[in-house]
């Protein structure tokens, strides 16, 4: 890997994609519809954490860079075959934009994560990055993007996105306890 | 990816449409956010879906893609209509879906392969500044696009697989072997790319001439 910039190597941009692929797959997976609100719960934001988790901070920017620059290309790479432009303008693109700036946190804290000996205590702040991370950013961008793209008051943007939290915090403990595992078969390497 | 090279319409000037699309579209965007007079966003909210037929040729498919957004716009409007005036809902409701159908005119009229091309293209700047390779940006997008069907096998494989142990309705069951096998599935795909792209392979055909850009990158190294 010599003529390869130190910056971003093959495996790093690989993983990046393949991380990019696995958000899309879990997105083609069945959502799980939410009374009357159009945005489903879907797999995608776990999908979005256990990125973060698995490949560290770097990689998962660079995994939701490319997600993101799928939906703009217009490929129905959204959970419920949504895609194109027309998403990324809407009022709800902040949660997608959101997506980067939440791998970046979760993927960071759990490089930081790493030297935590204790498996219990480990689990448990694996899962506090998610929160953090998957969670509290992801709802902030999109709480930030709905009222000052459409003018919308702030408590009411932020009441309807209260009601994604306990669905979101099913998924955060998920992903720590998915990582979890994989981190019992192989050795990660985040970057 | 070859299949879509092939296309009648010539692959650079599809790409250069596609340019001047997302300009095109950038402008219209920061025109609709500054436009507060009704009319004018009436216009638009009419023109706008209109060309938006014109483009993808039938009613029907035209609103397929956009109708959740479309939806999620509705609501956010109700709700300012409701908490504000009733005039900023309709104003705000008006200037999305002018604004959303506009970029969907954009993804009908130019393919993800054009439009990649395109987003190559407006790369170019940050890449002079050195903020990043606009190639390997390209590469990293095409090998996520190659991908989404392998991956959604796997998917399959593995959803089969545990469905024989009873196991079909448990998320853990099938995140653990996916992540696990992409992982060492990048691990293949890095080894293959480094292997064989030690000698120098074409990217891309540029005016007749062949321009060796990164000899150690190709999109077909990768395939």
């Amino acid at each position: 890997m010599n003529s390869v910039a130190p910056s971003l190597g093959f495996r790093d941009m690989t993983l990046a994609a393949l991380g990019a692929g696995m958000v899309v797959a879990l997105g083609a997976t069945p959502p799980i519809p939410l009374g009357i609100l159009p945005v489903p719960i879907t797999l995608q934001t776990f999908g979005v954490m256990l990125a973060g988790l698995v490949l560290g901070p770097r990689r998962a920017v660079t995994a939701m860079l490319v997600f993101v620059a799928l939906v703009a290309l217009g490929l129905p790479v959204l959970a419920g075959g949504r895609g194109g432009l027309g998403v990324l303008v809407g009022p709800s693109a902040g949660y997608l934009y959101g997506w980067i700036p939440a791998a970046f946190v979760v993927g960071g804290l759990a490089r930081r994560f790493e030297r935590i000996g204790n498996p219990l205590v480990r689990g448990a702040s694996d899962v506090a990055a998610c929160l953090l991370g998957g969670v509290i950013i992801v709802h902030a961008c999109g709480v930030v993007w709905l009222s000052l793209v459409t003018g919308l008051g702030w408590w009411t943007a932020l009441s309807g996105t209260l009601l994604f939290a306990p669905g979101d915090i099913v998924k955060a403990i998920l992903a720590a306890v998915v990582c979890r595992r994989i981190e019992t078969f192989i050795t990660l390497d985040r970057r | 990816m070859s299949a879509t090279r092939g296309q009648s319409r010539g692959r650079s000037a599809g790409r250069s449409g596609a340019v001047a699309g997302l300009c095109v579209l950038a402008g219209l965007g920061t025109v609709l956010t500054q436009i507060d007079r009704i009319e004018f966003l009436a216009m638009a909210a009419v023109a706008v879906p209109a060309g938006l037929v014109v483009a993808s040729g039938s009613f029907r498919t035209s609103f397929r893609d956009i109708r959740t957004t479309l939806l999620i716009v509705a609501i956010t409007a109700l709700l300012d209509a409701v908490t504000g005036g009733g005039l900023s809902g309709l104003r705000l409701f008006l200037r999305f879906s002018a604004l959303v159908c506009a970029a969907q005119i954009v993804t009908t009229l130019w393919s993800w392969a054009e439009l990649g091309d395109a987003v190559v293209v407006l790369l170019r700047p940050f890449e002079r500044i050195g903020l990043l390779d606009a190639e390997r940006c390209a590469f990293t997008l095409m090998l996520a696009i190659r991908f989404v069907p392998v991956m959604s096998e796997e998917i399959a494989e593995i959803r089969e697989a545990q469905a024989l142990r009873g196991r079909n309705r448990s998320v853990l069951a099938l995140a653990v072997p996916l992540a696990l096998r992409i992982l060492l599935r990048a691990e293949e795909i890095a080894e293959a790319v480094d292997l064989r792209a030690g000698r120098s392979v074409r990217t891309h055909h540029r005016d007749g001439r062949t321009s060796i850009i990164n000899p150690s990158l190709s999109s077909r190294a990768a395939s």
